[in-house]
């Protein structure tokens, strides 16, 4: 899989380079209402299965000024859907700490869902 | 970082060098001396703090001091006429407007800029007008008397 | 709170050039009401604060050509209290009246509070309903957004970086015409909506038929909204109260809100029709000149 290229289409993400085998870093801006973060922090491949076409992630990240970040787990899977479709499903579960947390749970879960679906659309475009 | 700042604190120069983040609650209690102004929520909210900047009430807990630079201030210690007390403050005695007082200085800045702008209010519009200033003793009911009454003193003694 | 430096330019080129020079790393300060307590909460850490305060022109309020011009660095107490304003568009007044108090209105700016992008507060329904544009400036010139396509998302605007609101404009309503807003207060008098509706509703020359409606409410979803199937429903109909029912049902499937303390989304959902519903009723009552 090309990280670098997936990670890019995350809303965000500002740049994407491995530091090891199956681990990258890089850096995300996120911006949750009134707080902007510009976390910095690595995803490690923790699983990938080419004949299922899955992959498992963990990723951890940070803004040292705001004191806020995410850590959590993500499972994107490709489902064959006919020769000229691919659906893109992605599992993820993520918390989120300091700044951000303190936000409260109904608007982290529409942000979430809102680069969620950034996300997919990019991957759709891109590929 | 620090900034030197002017201000008329109850028709009193005074120059002040702050850190830019002070807020104004705290300048005046803690660089001028001034603790009749009190500081109790601390986001806008019960108007304990509330003082006059260029005639207008403000929440000072929230409010910079290197913002006011230049500004006029009243505070609770510049009401009274020498030693005459505001007809607003003494109506609060003579009609027991509070109990443990942290409210007061508040509700006396509060009263006194309705008194400036609407010198004949009726009471929903003093209602209306003190919404900003909380009290958790009285009940409101005596506060309401003490406004009412004060002001018609201030009305009087101004004829 | 951080330590920051606190800039007071007395142009507008000379905050522009400041906003540049910091970035990100900047914030614009206006009444300090919004800005202030993220500051105290440490949401945000800016380096450097541009105040607008000394800039000088920036606090007019100008009826002309139809339309009024309202500085960004208008008090809210200002507004509600302008004898102009109170004639030409009284429902400004009665909307701004509804912002916190009086101490918190004579600190919070007409473009802080709209810069400030919280879906929870009073201006934005009233003056979506009126048709309002926002004036955004900035060292490369000056572009007009219609205030129901300036907010984004939750505390989020269509300020690009380097911009400052400087103007909003308010179209004045026809002849004919009647504005209403509701702020639904169940908690407290100072609180924040727990859901809010603006209506304006203008009638065909000497007609019973609405000409031109808009209804836009707040705290129904990430920004403030504005009821588009609602307006389609009742536009170009005669304003029966049983049409009002109808149209106003319809605002469910344009509403998202959040849950909070102030009640769950399925409460505010139905809040949303029933308060939609009573600022076109109320909008209907205030018209001026109802035709006999
Ligand atoms: C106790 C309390 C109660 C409140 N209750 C209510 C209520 O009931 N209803 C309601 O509607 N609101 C309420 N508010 C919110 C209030 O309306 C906002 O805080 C206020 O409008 C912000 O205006 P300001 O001038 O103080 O902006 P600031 O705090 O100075 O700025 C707010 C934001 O806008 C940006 N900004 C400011 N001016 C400009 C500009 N000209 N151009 C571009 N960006 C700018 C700032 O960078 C900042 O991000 C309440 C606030 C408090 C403190």
């Amino acid at each position: 899989m090309d990280m670098p290229r997936v990670g890019r289409c995350f809303p965000g993400v500002k740049e994407v380079e491995a530091d090891g085998e199956q681990s990258y870093k890089g850096t995300m801006q996120v911006r949750v209402g009134p707080v902007s973060l510009n976390i910095t922090g690595n995803m490690v491949v923790t699983g990938l299965d080419k004949d299922l076409w899955q992959a498992s992630m963990r990723v951890e990240g940070a803004d040292r000024r705001l004191g806020g970040g995410v850590s959590g787990e993500m499972l994107v899977n490709l489902v064959d859907l006919s020769d000229s479709e691919t659906e893109v499903v992605v599992k993820s579960d993520i918390s989120f700490m300091g700044k951000l947390g303190e936000l409260g749970q109904p608007i982290i879960r529409k942000k979430a869902d809102s680069i969620l679906r950034e996300f997919a659309d990019n991957i759709s475009r891109q590929f | 970082m620090d900034k030197t700042i002017h201000l008329k604190v109850n028709g009193q120069d005074h120059d002040l060098t702050v850190p830019a983040q002070r807020l104004l609650v705290d300048c005046l209690r803690y660089d001028l001396g001034l603790t009749g102004t009190k500081e109790s929520c601390s986001v806008g909210v019960c108007g304990a703090c509330t003082v006059l900047v260029n005639g207008k009430i403000v929440a000072s807990c929230i409010s910079l001091a290197v913002a006011a630079d230049g500004a006029e201030i009243t505070t609770i210690e510049g009401l009274a006429d020498d030693r005459r007390l505001h007809p607003l403050q003494q109506s609060f005695i003579d009609h027991g407007g509070f109990q443990c007082g942290i409210c007061t200085p508040g509700q006396i800045m509060a009263s006194k800029s309705l008194l400036d702008e609407n010198p004949d209010p009726t009471e929903d519009e003093i209602k209306d007008w003190m919404m900003g200033n909380l009290c958790r003793c009285t009940g409101y009911y005596k506060i309401l008397e003490s406004i009412v009454n004060g002001i018609a003193e201030a009305k009087g003694s101004a004829q | 709170m951080n330590t920051f430096e606190f800039h007071t330019p007395t142009t507008l080129d000379e905050a522009y050039r400041l906003l540049e020079a910091h970035g990100d790393d900047a914030n614009i300060i206006a009444g300090g009401t919004g800005l202030v307590l993220f500051m105290k909460q440490r949401m945000v850490q800016p380096g450097h604060l541009v105040s607008l305060r000394s800039i000088p022109g920036l606090d007019s309020i100008r009826v002309e050509d139809g339309t009024a011009h309202i500085g960004a660095m208008c008090t809210m107490h200002q507004v509600e209290t302008s004898p102009q304003l109170r004639e030409v568009l009284p429902l400004l007044g009665e909307t701004y009246r509804h912002v916190a108090s009086v101490k918190i209105r004579n600190m919070a700016t007409i473009g802080g509070g709209l810069s400030h992008g919280d879906p929870n507060q009073d201006p934005p329904p009233s003056l979506i309903a009126l048709g309002a544009s926002v004036v955004l400036s900035s060292g490369s010139g000056q572009r007009t957004v219609p205030l129901d396509e300036f907010f984004t998302d939750y505390f989020e605007t269509d300020i690009h970086d380097g911009e400052i609101v400087t103007e909003l404009e308010v179209p004045l309503p026809s002849p004919s015409s009647g504005g209403a807003f509701i702020k639904f207060l169940p908690r407290t008098a100072d609180d924040y909506a727990t859901v809010s509706a603006a209506a304006v509703v203008a009638l065909e020359d000497g007609g019973r038929n609405c000409r031109d409606v808009r209804v836009a409410l707040g705290s129904v979803a990430t920004t403030p909204i504005r009821a588009r199937k609602v307006e389609g429903a009742v536009r170009g109909r005669e304003l029966t109260s049983s049409l009002i029912r109808e149209a106003s049902d319809l605002v469910q499937d344009e509403v998202d809100p959040l849950d909070d303390f102030r009640g769950s989304s399925g409460y505010k959902r139905q809040m949303a029709q029933v308060f939609a519903r009573r600022a076109l009723e109320a909008a209907v009552a205030n018209i001026s000149a109802v035709p006999a």
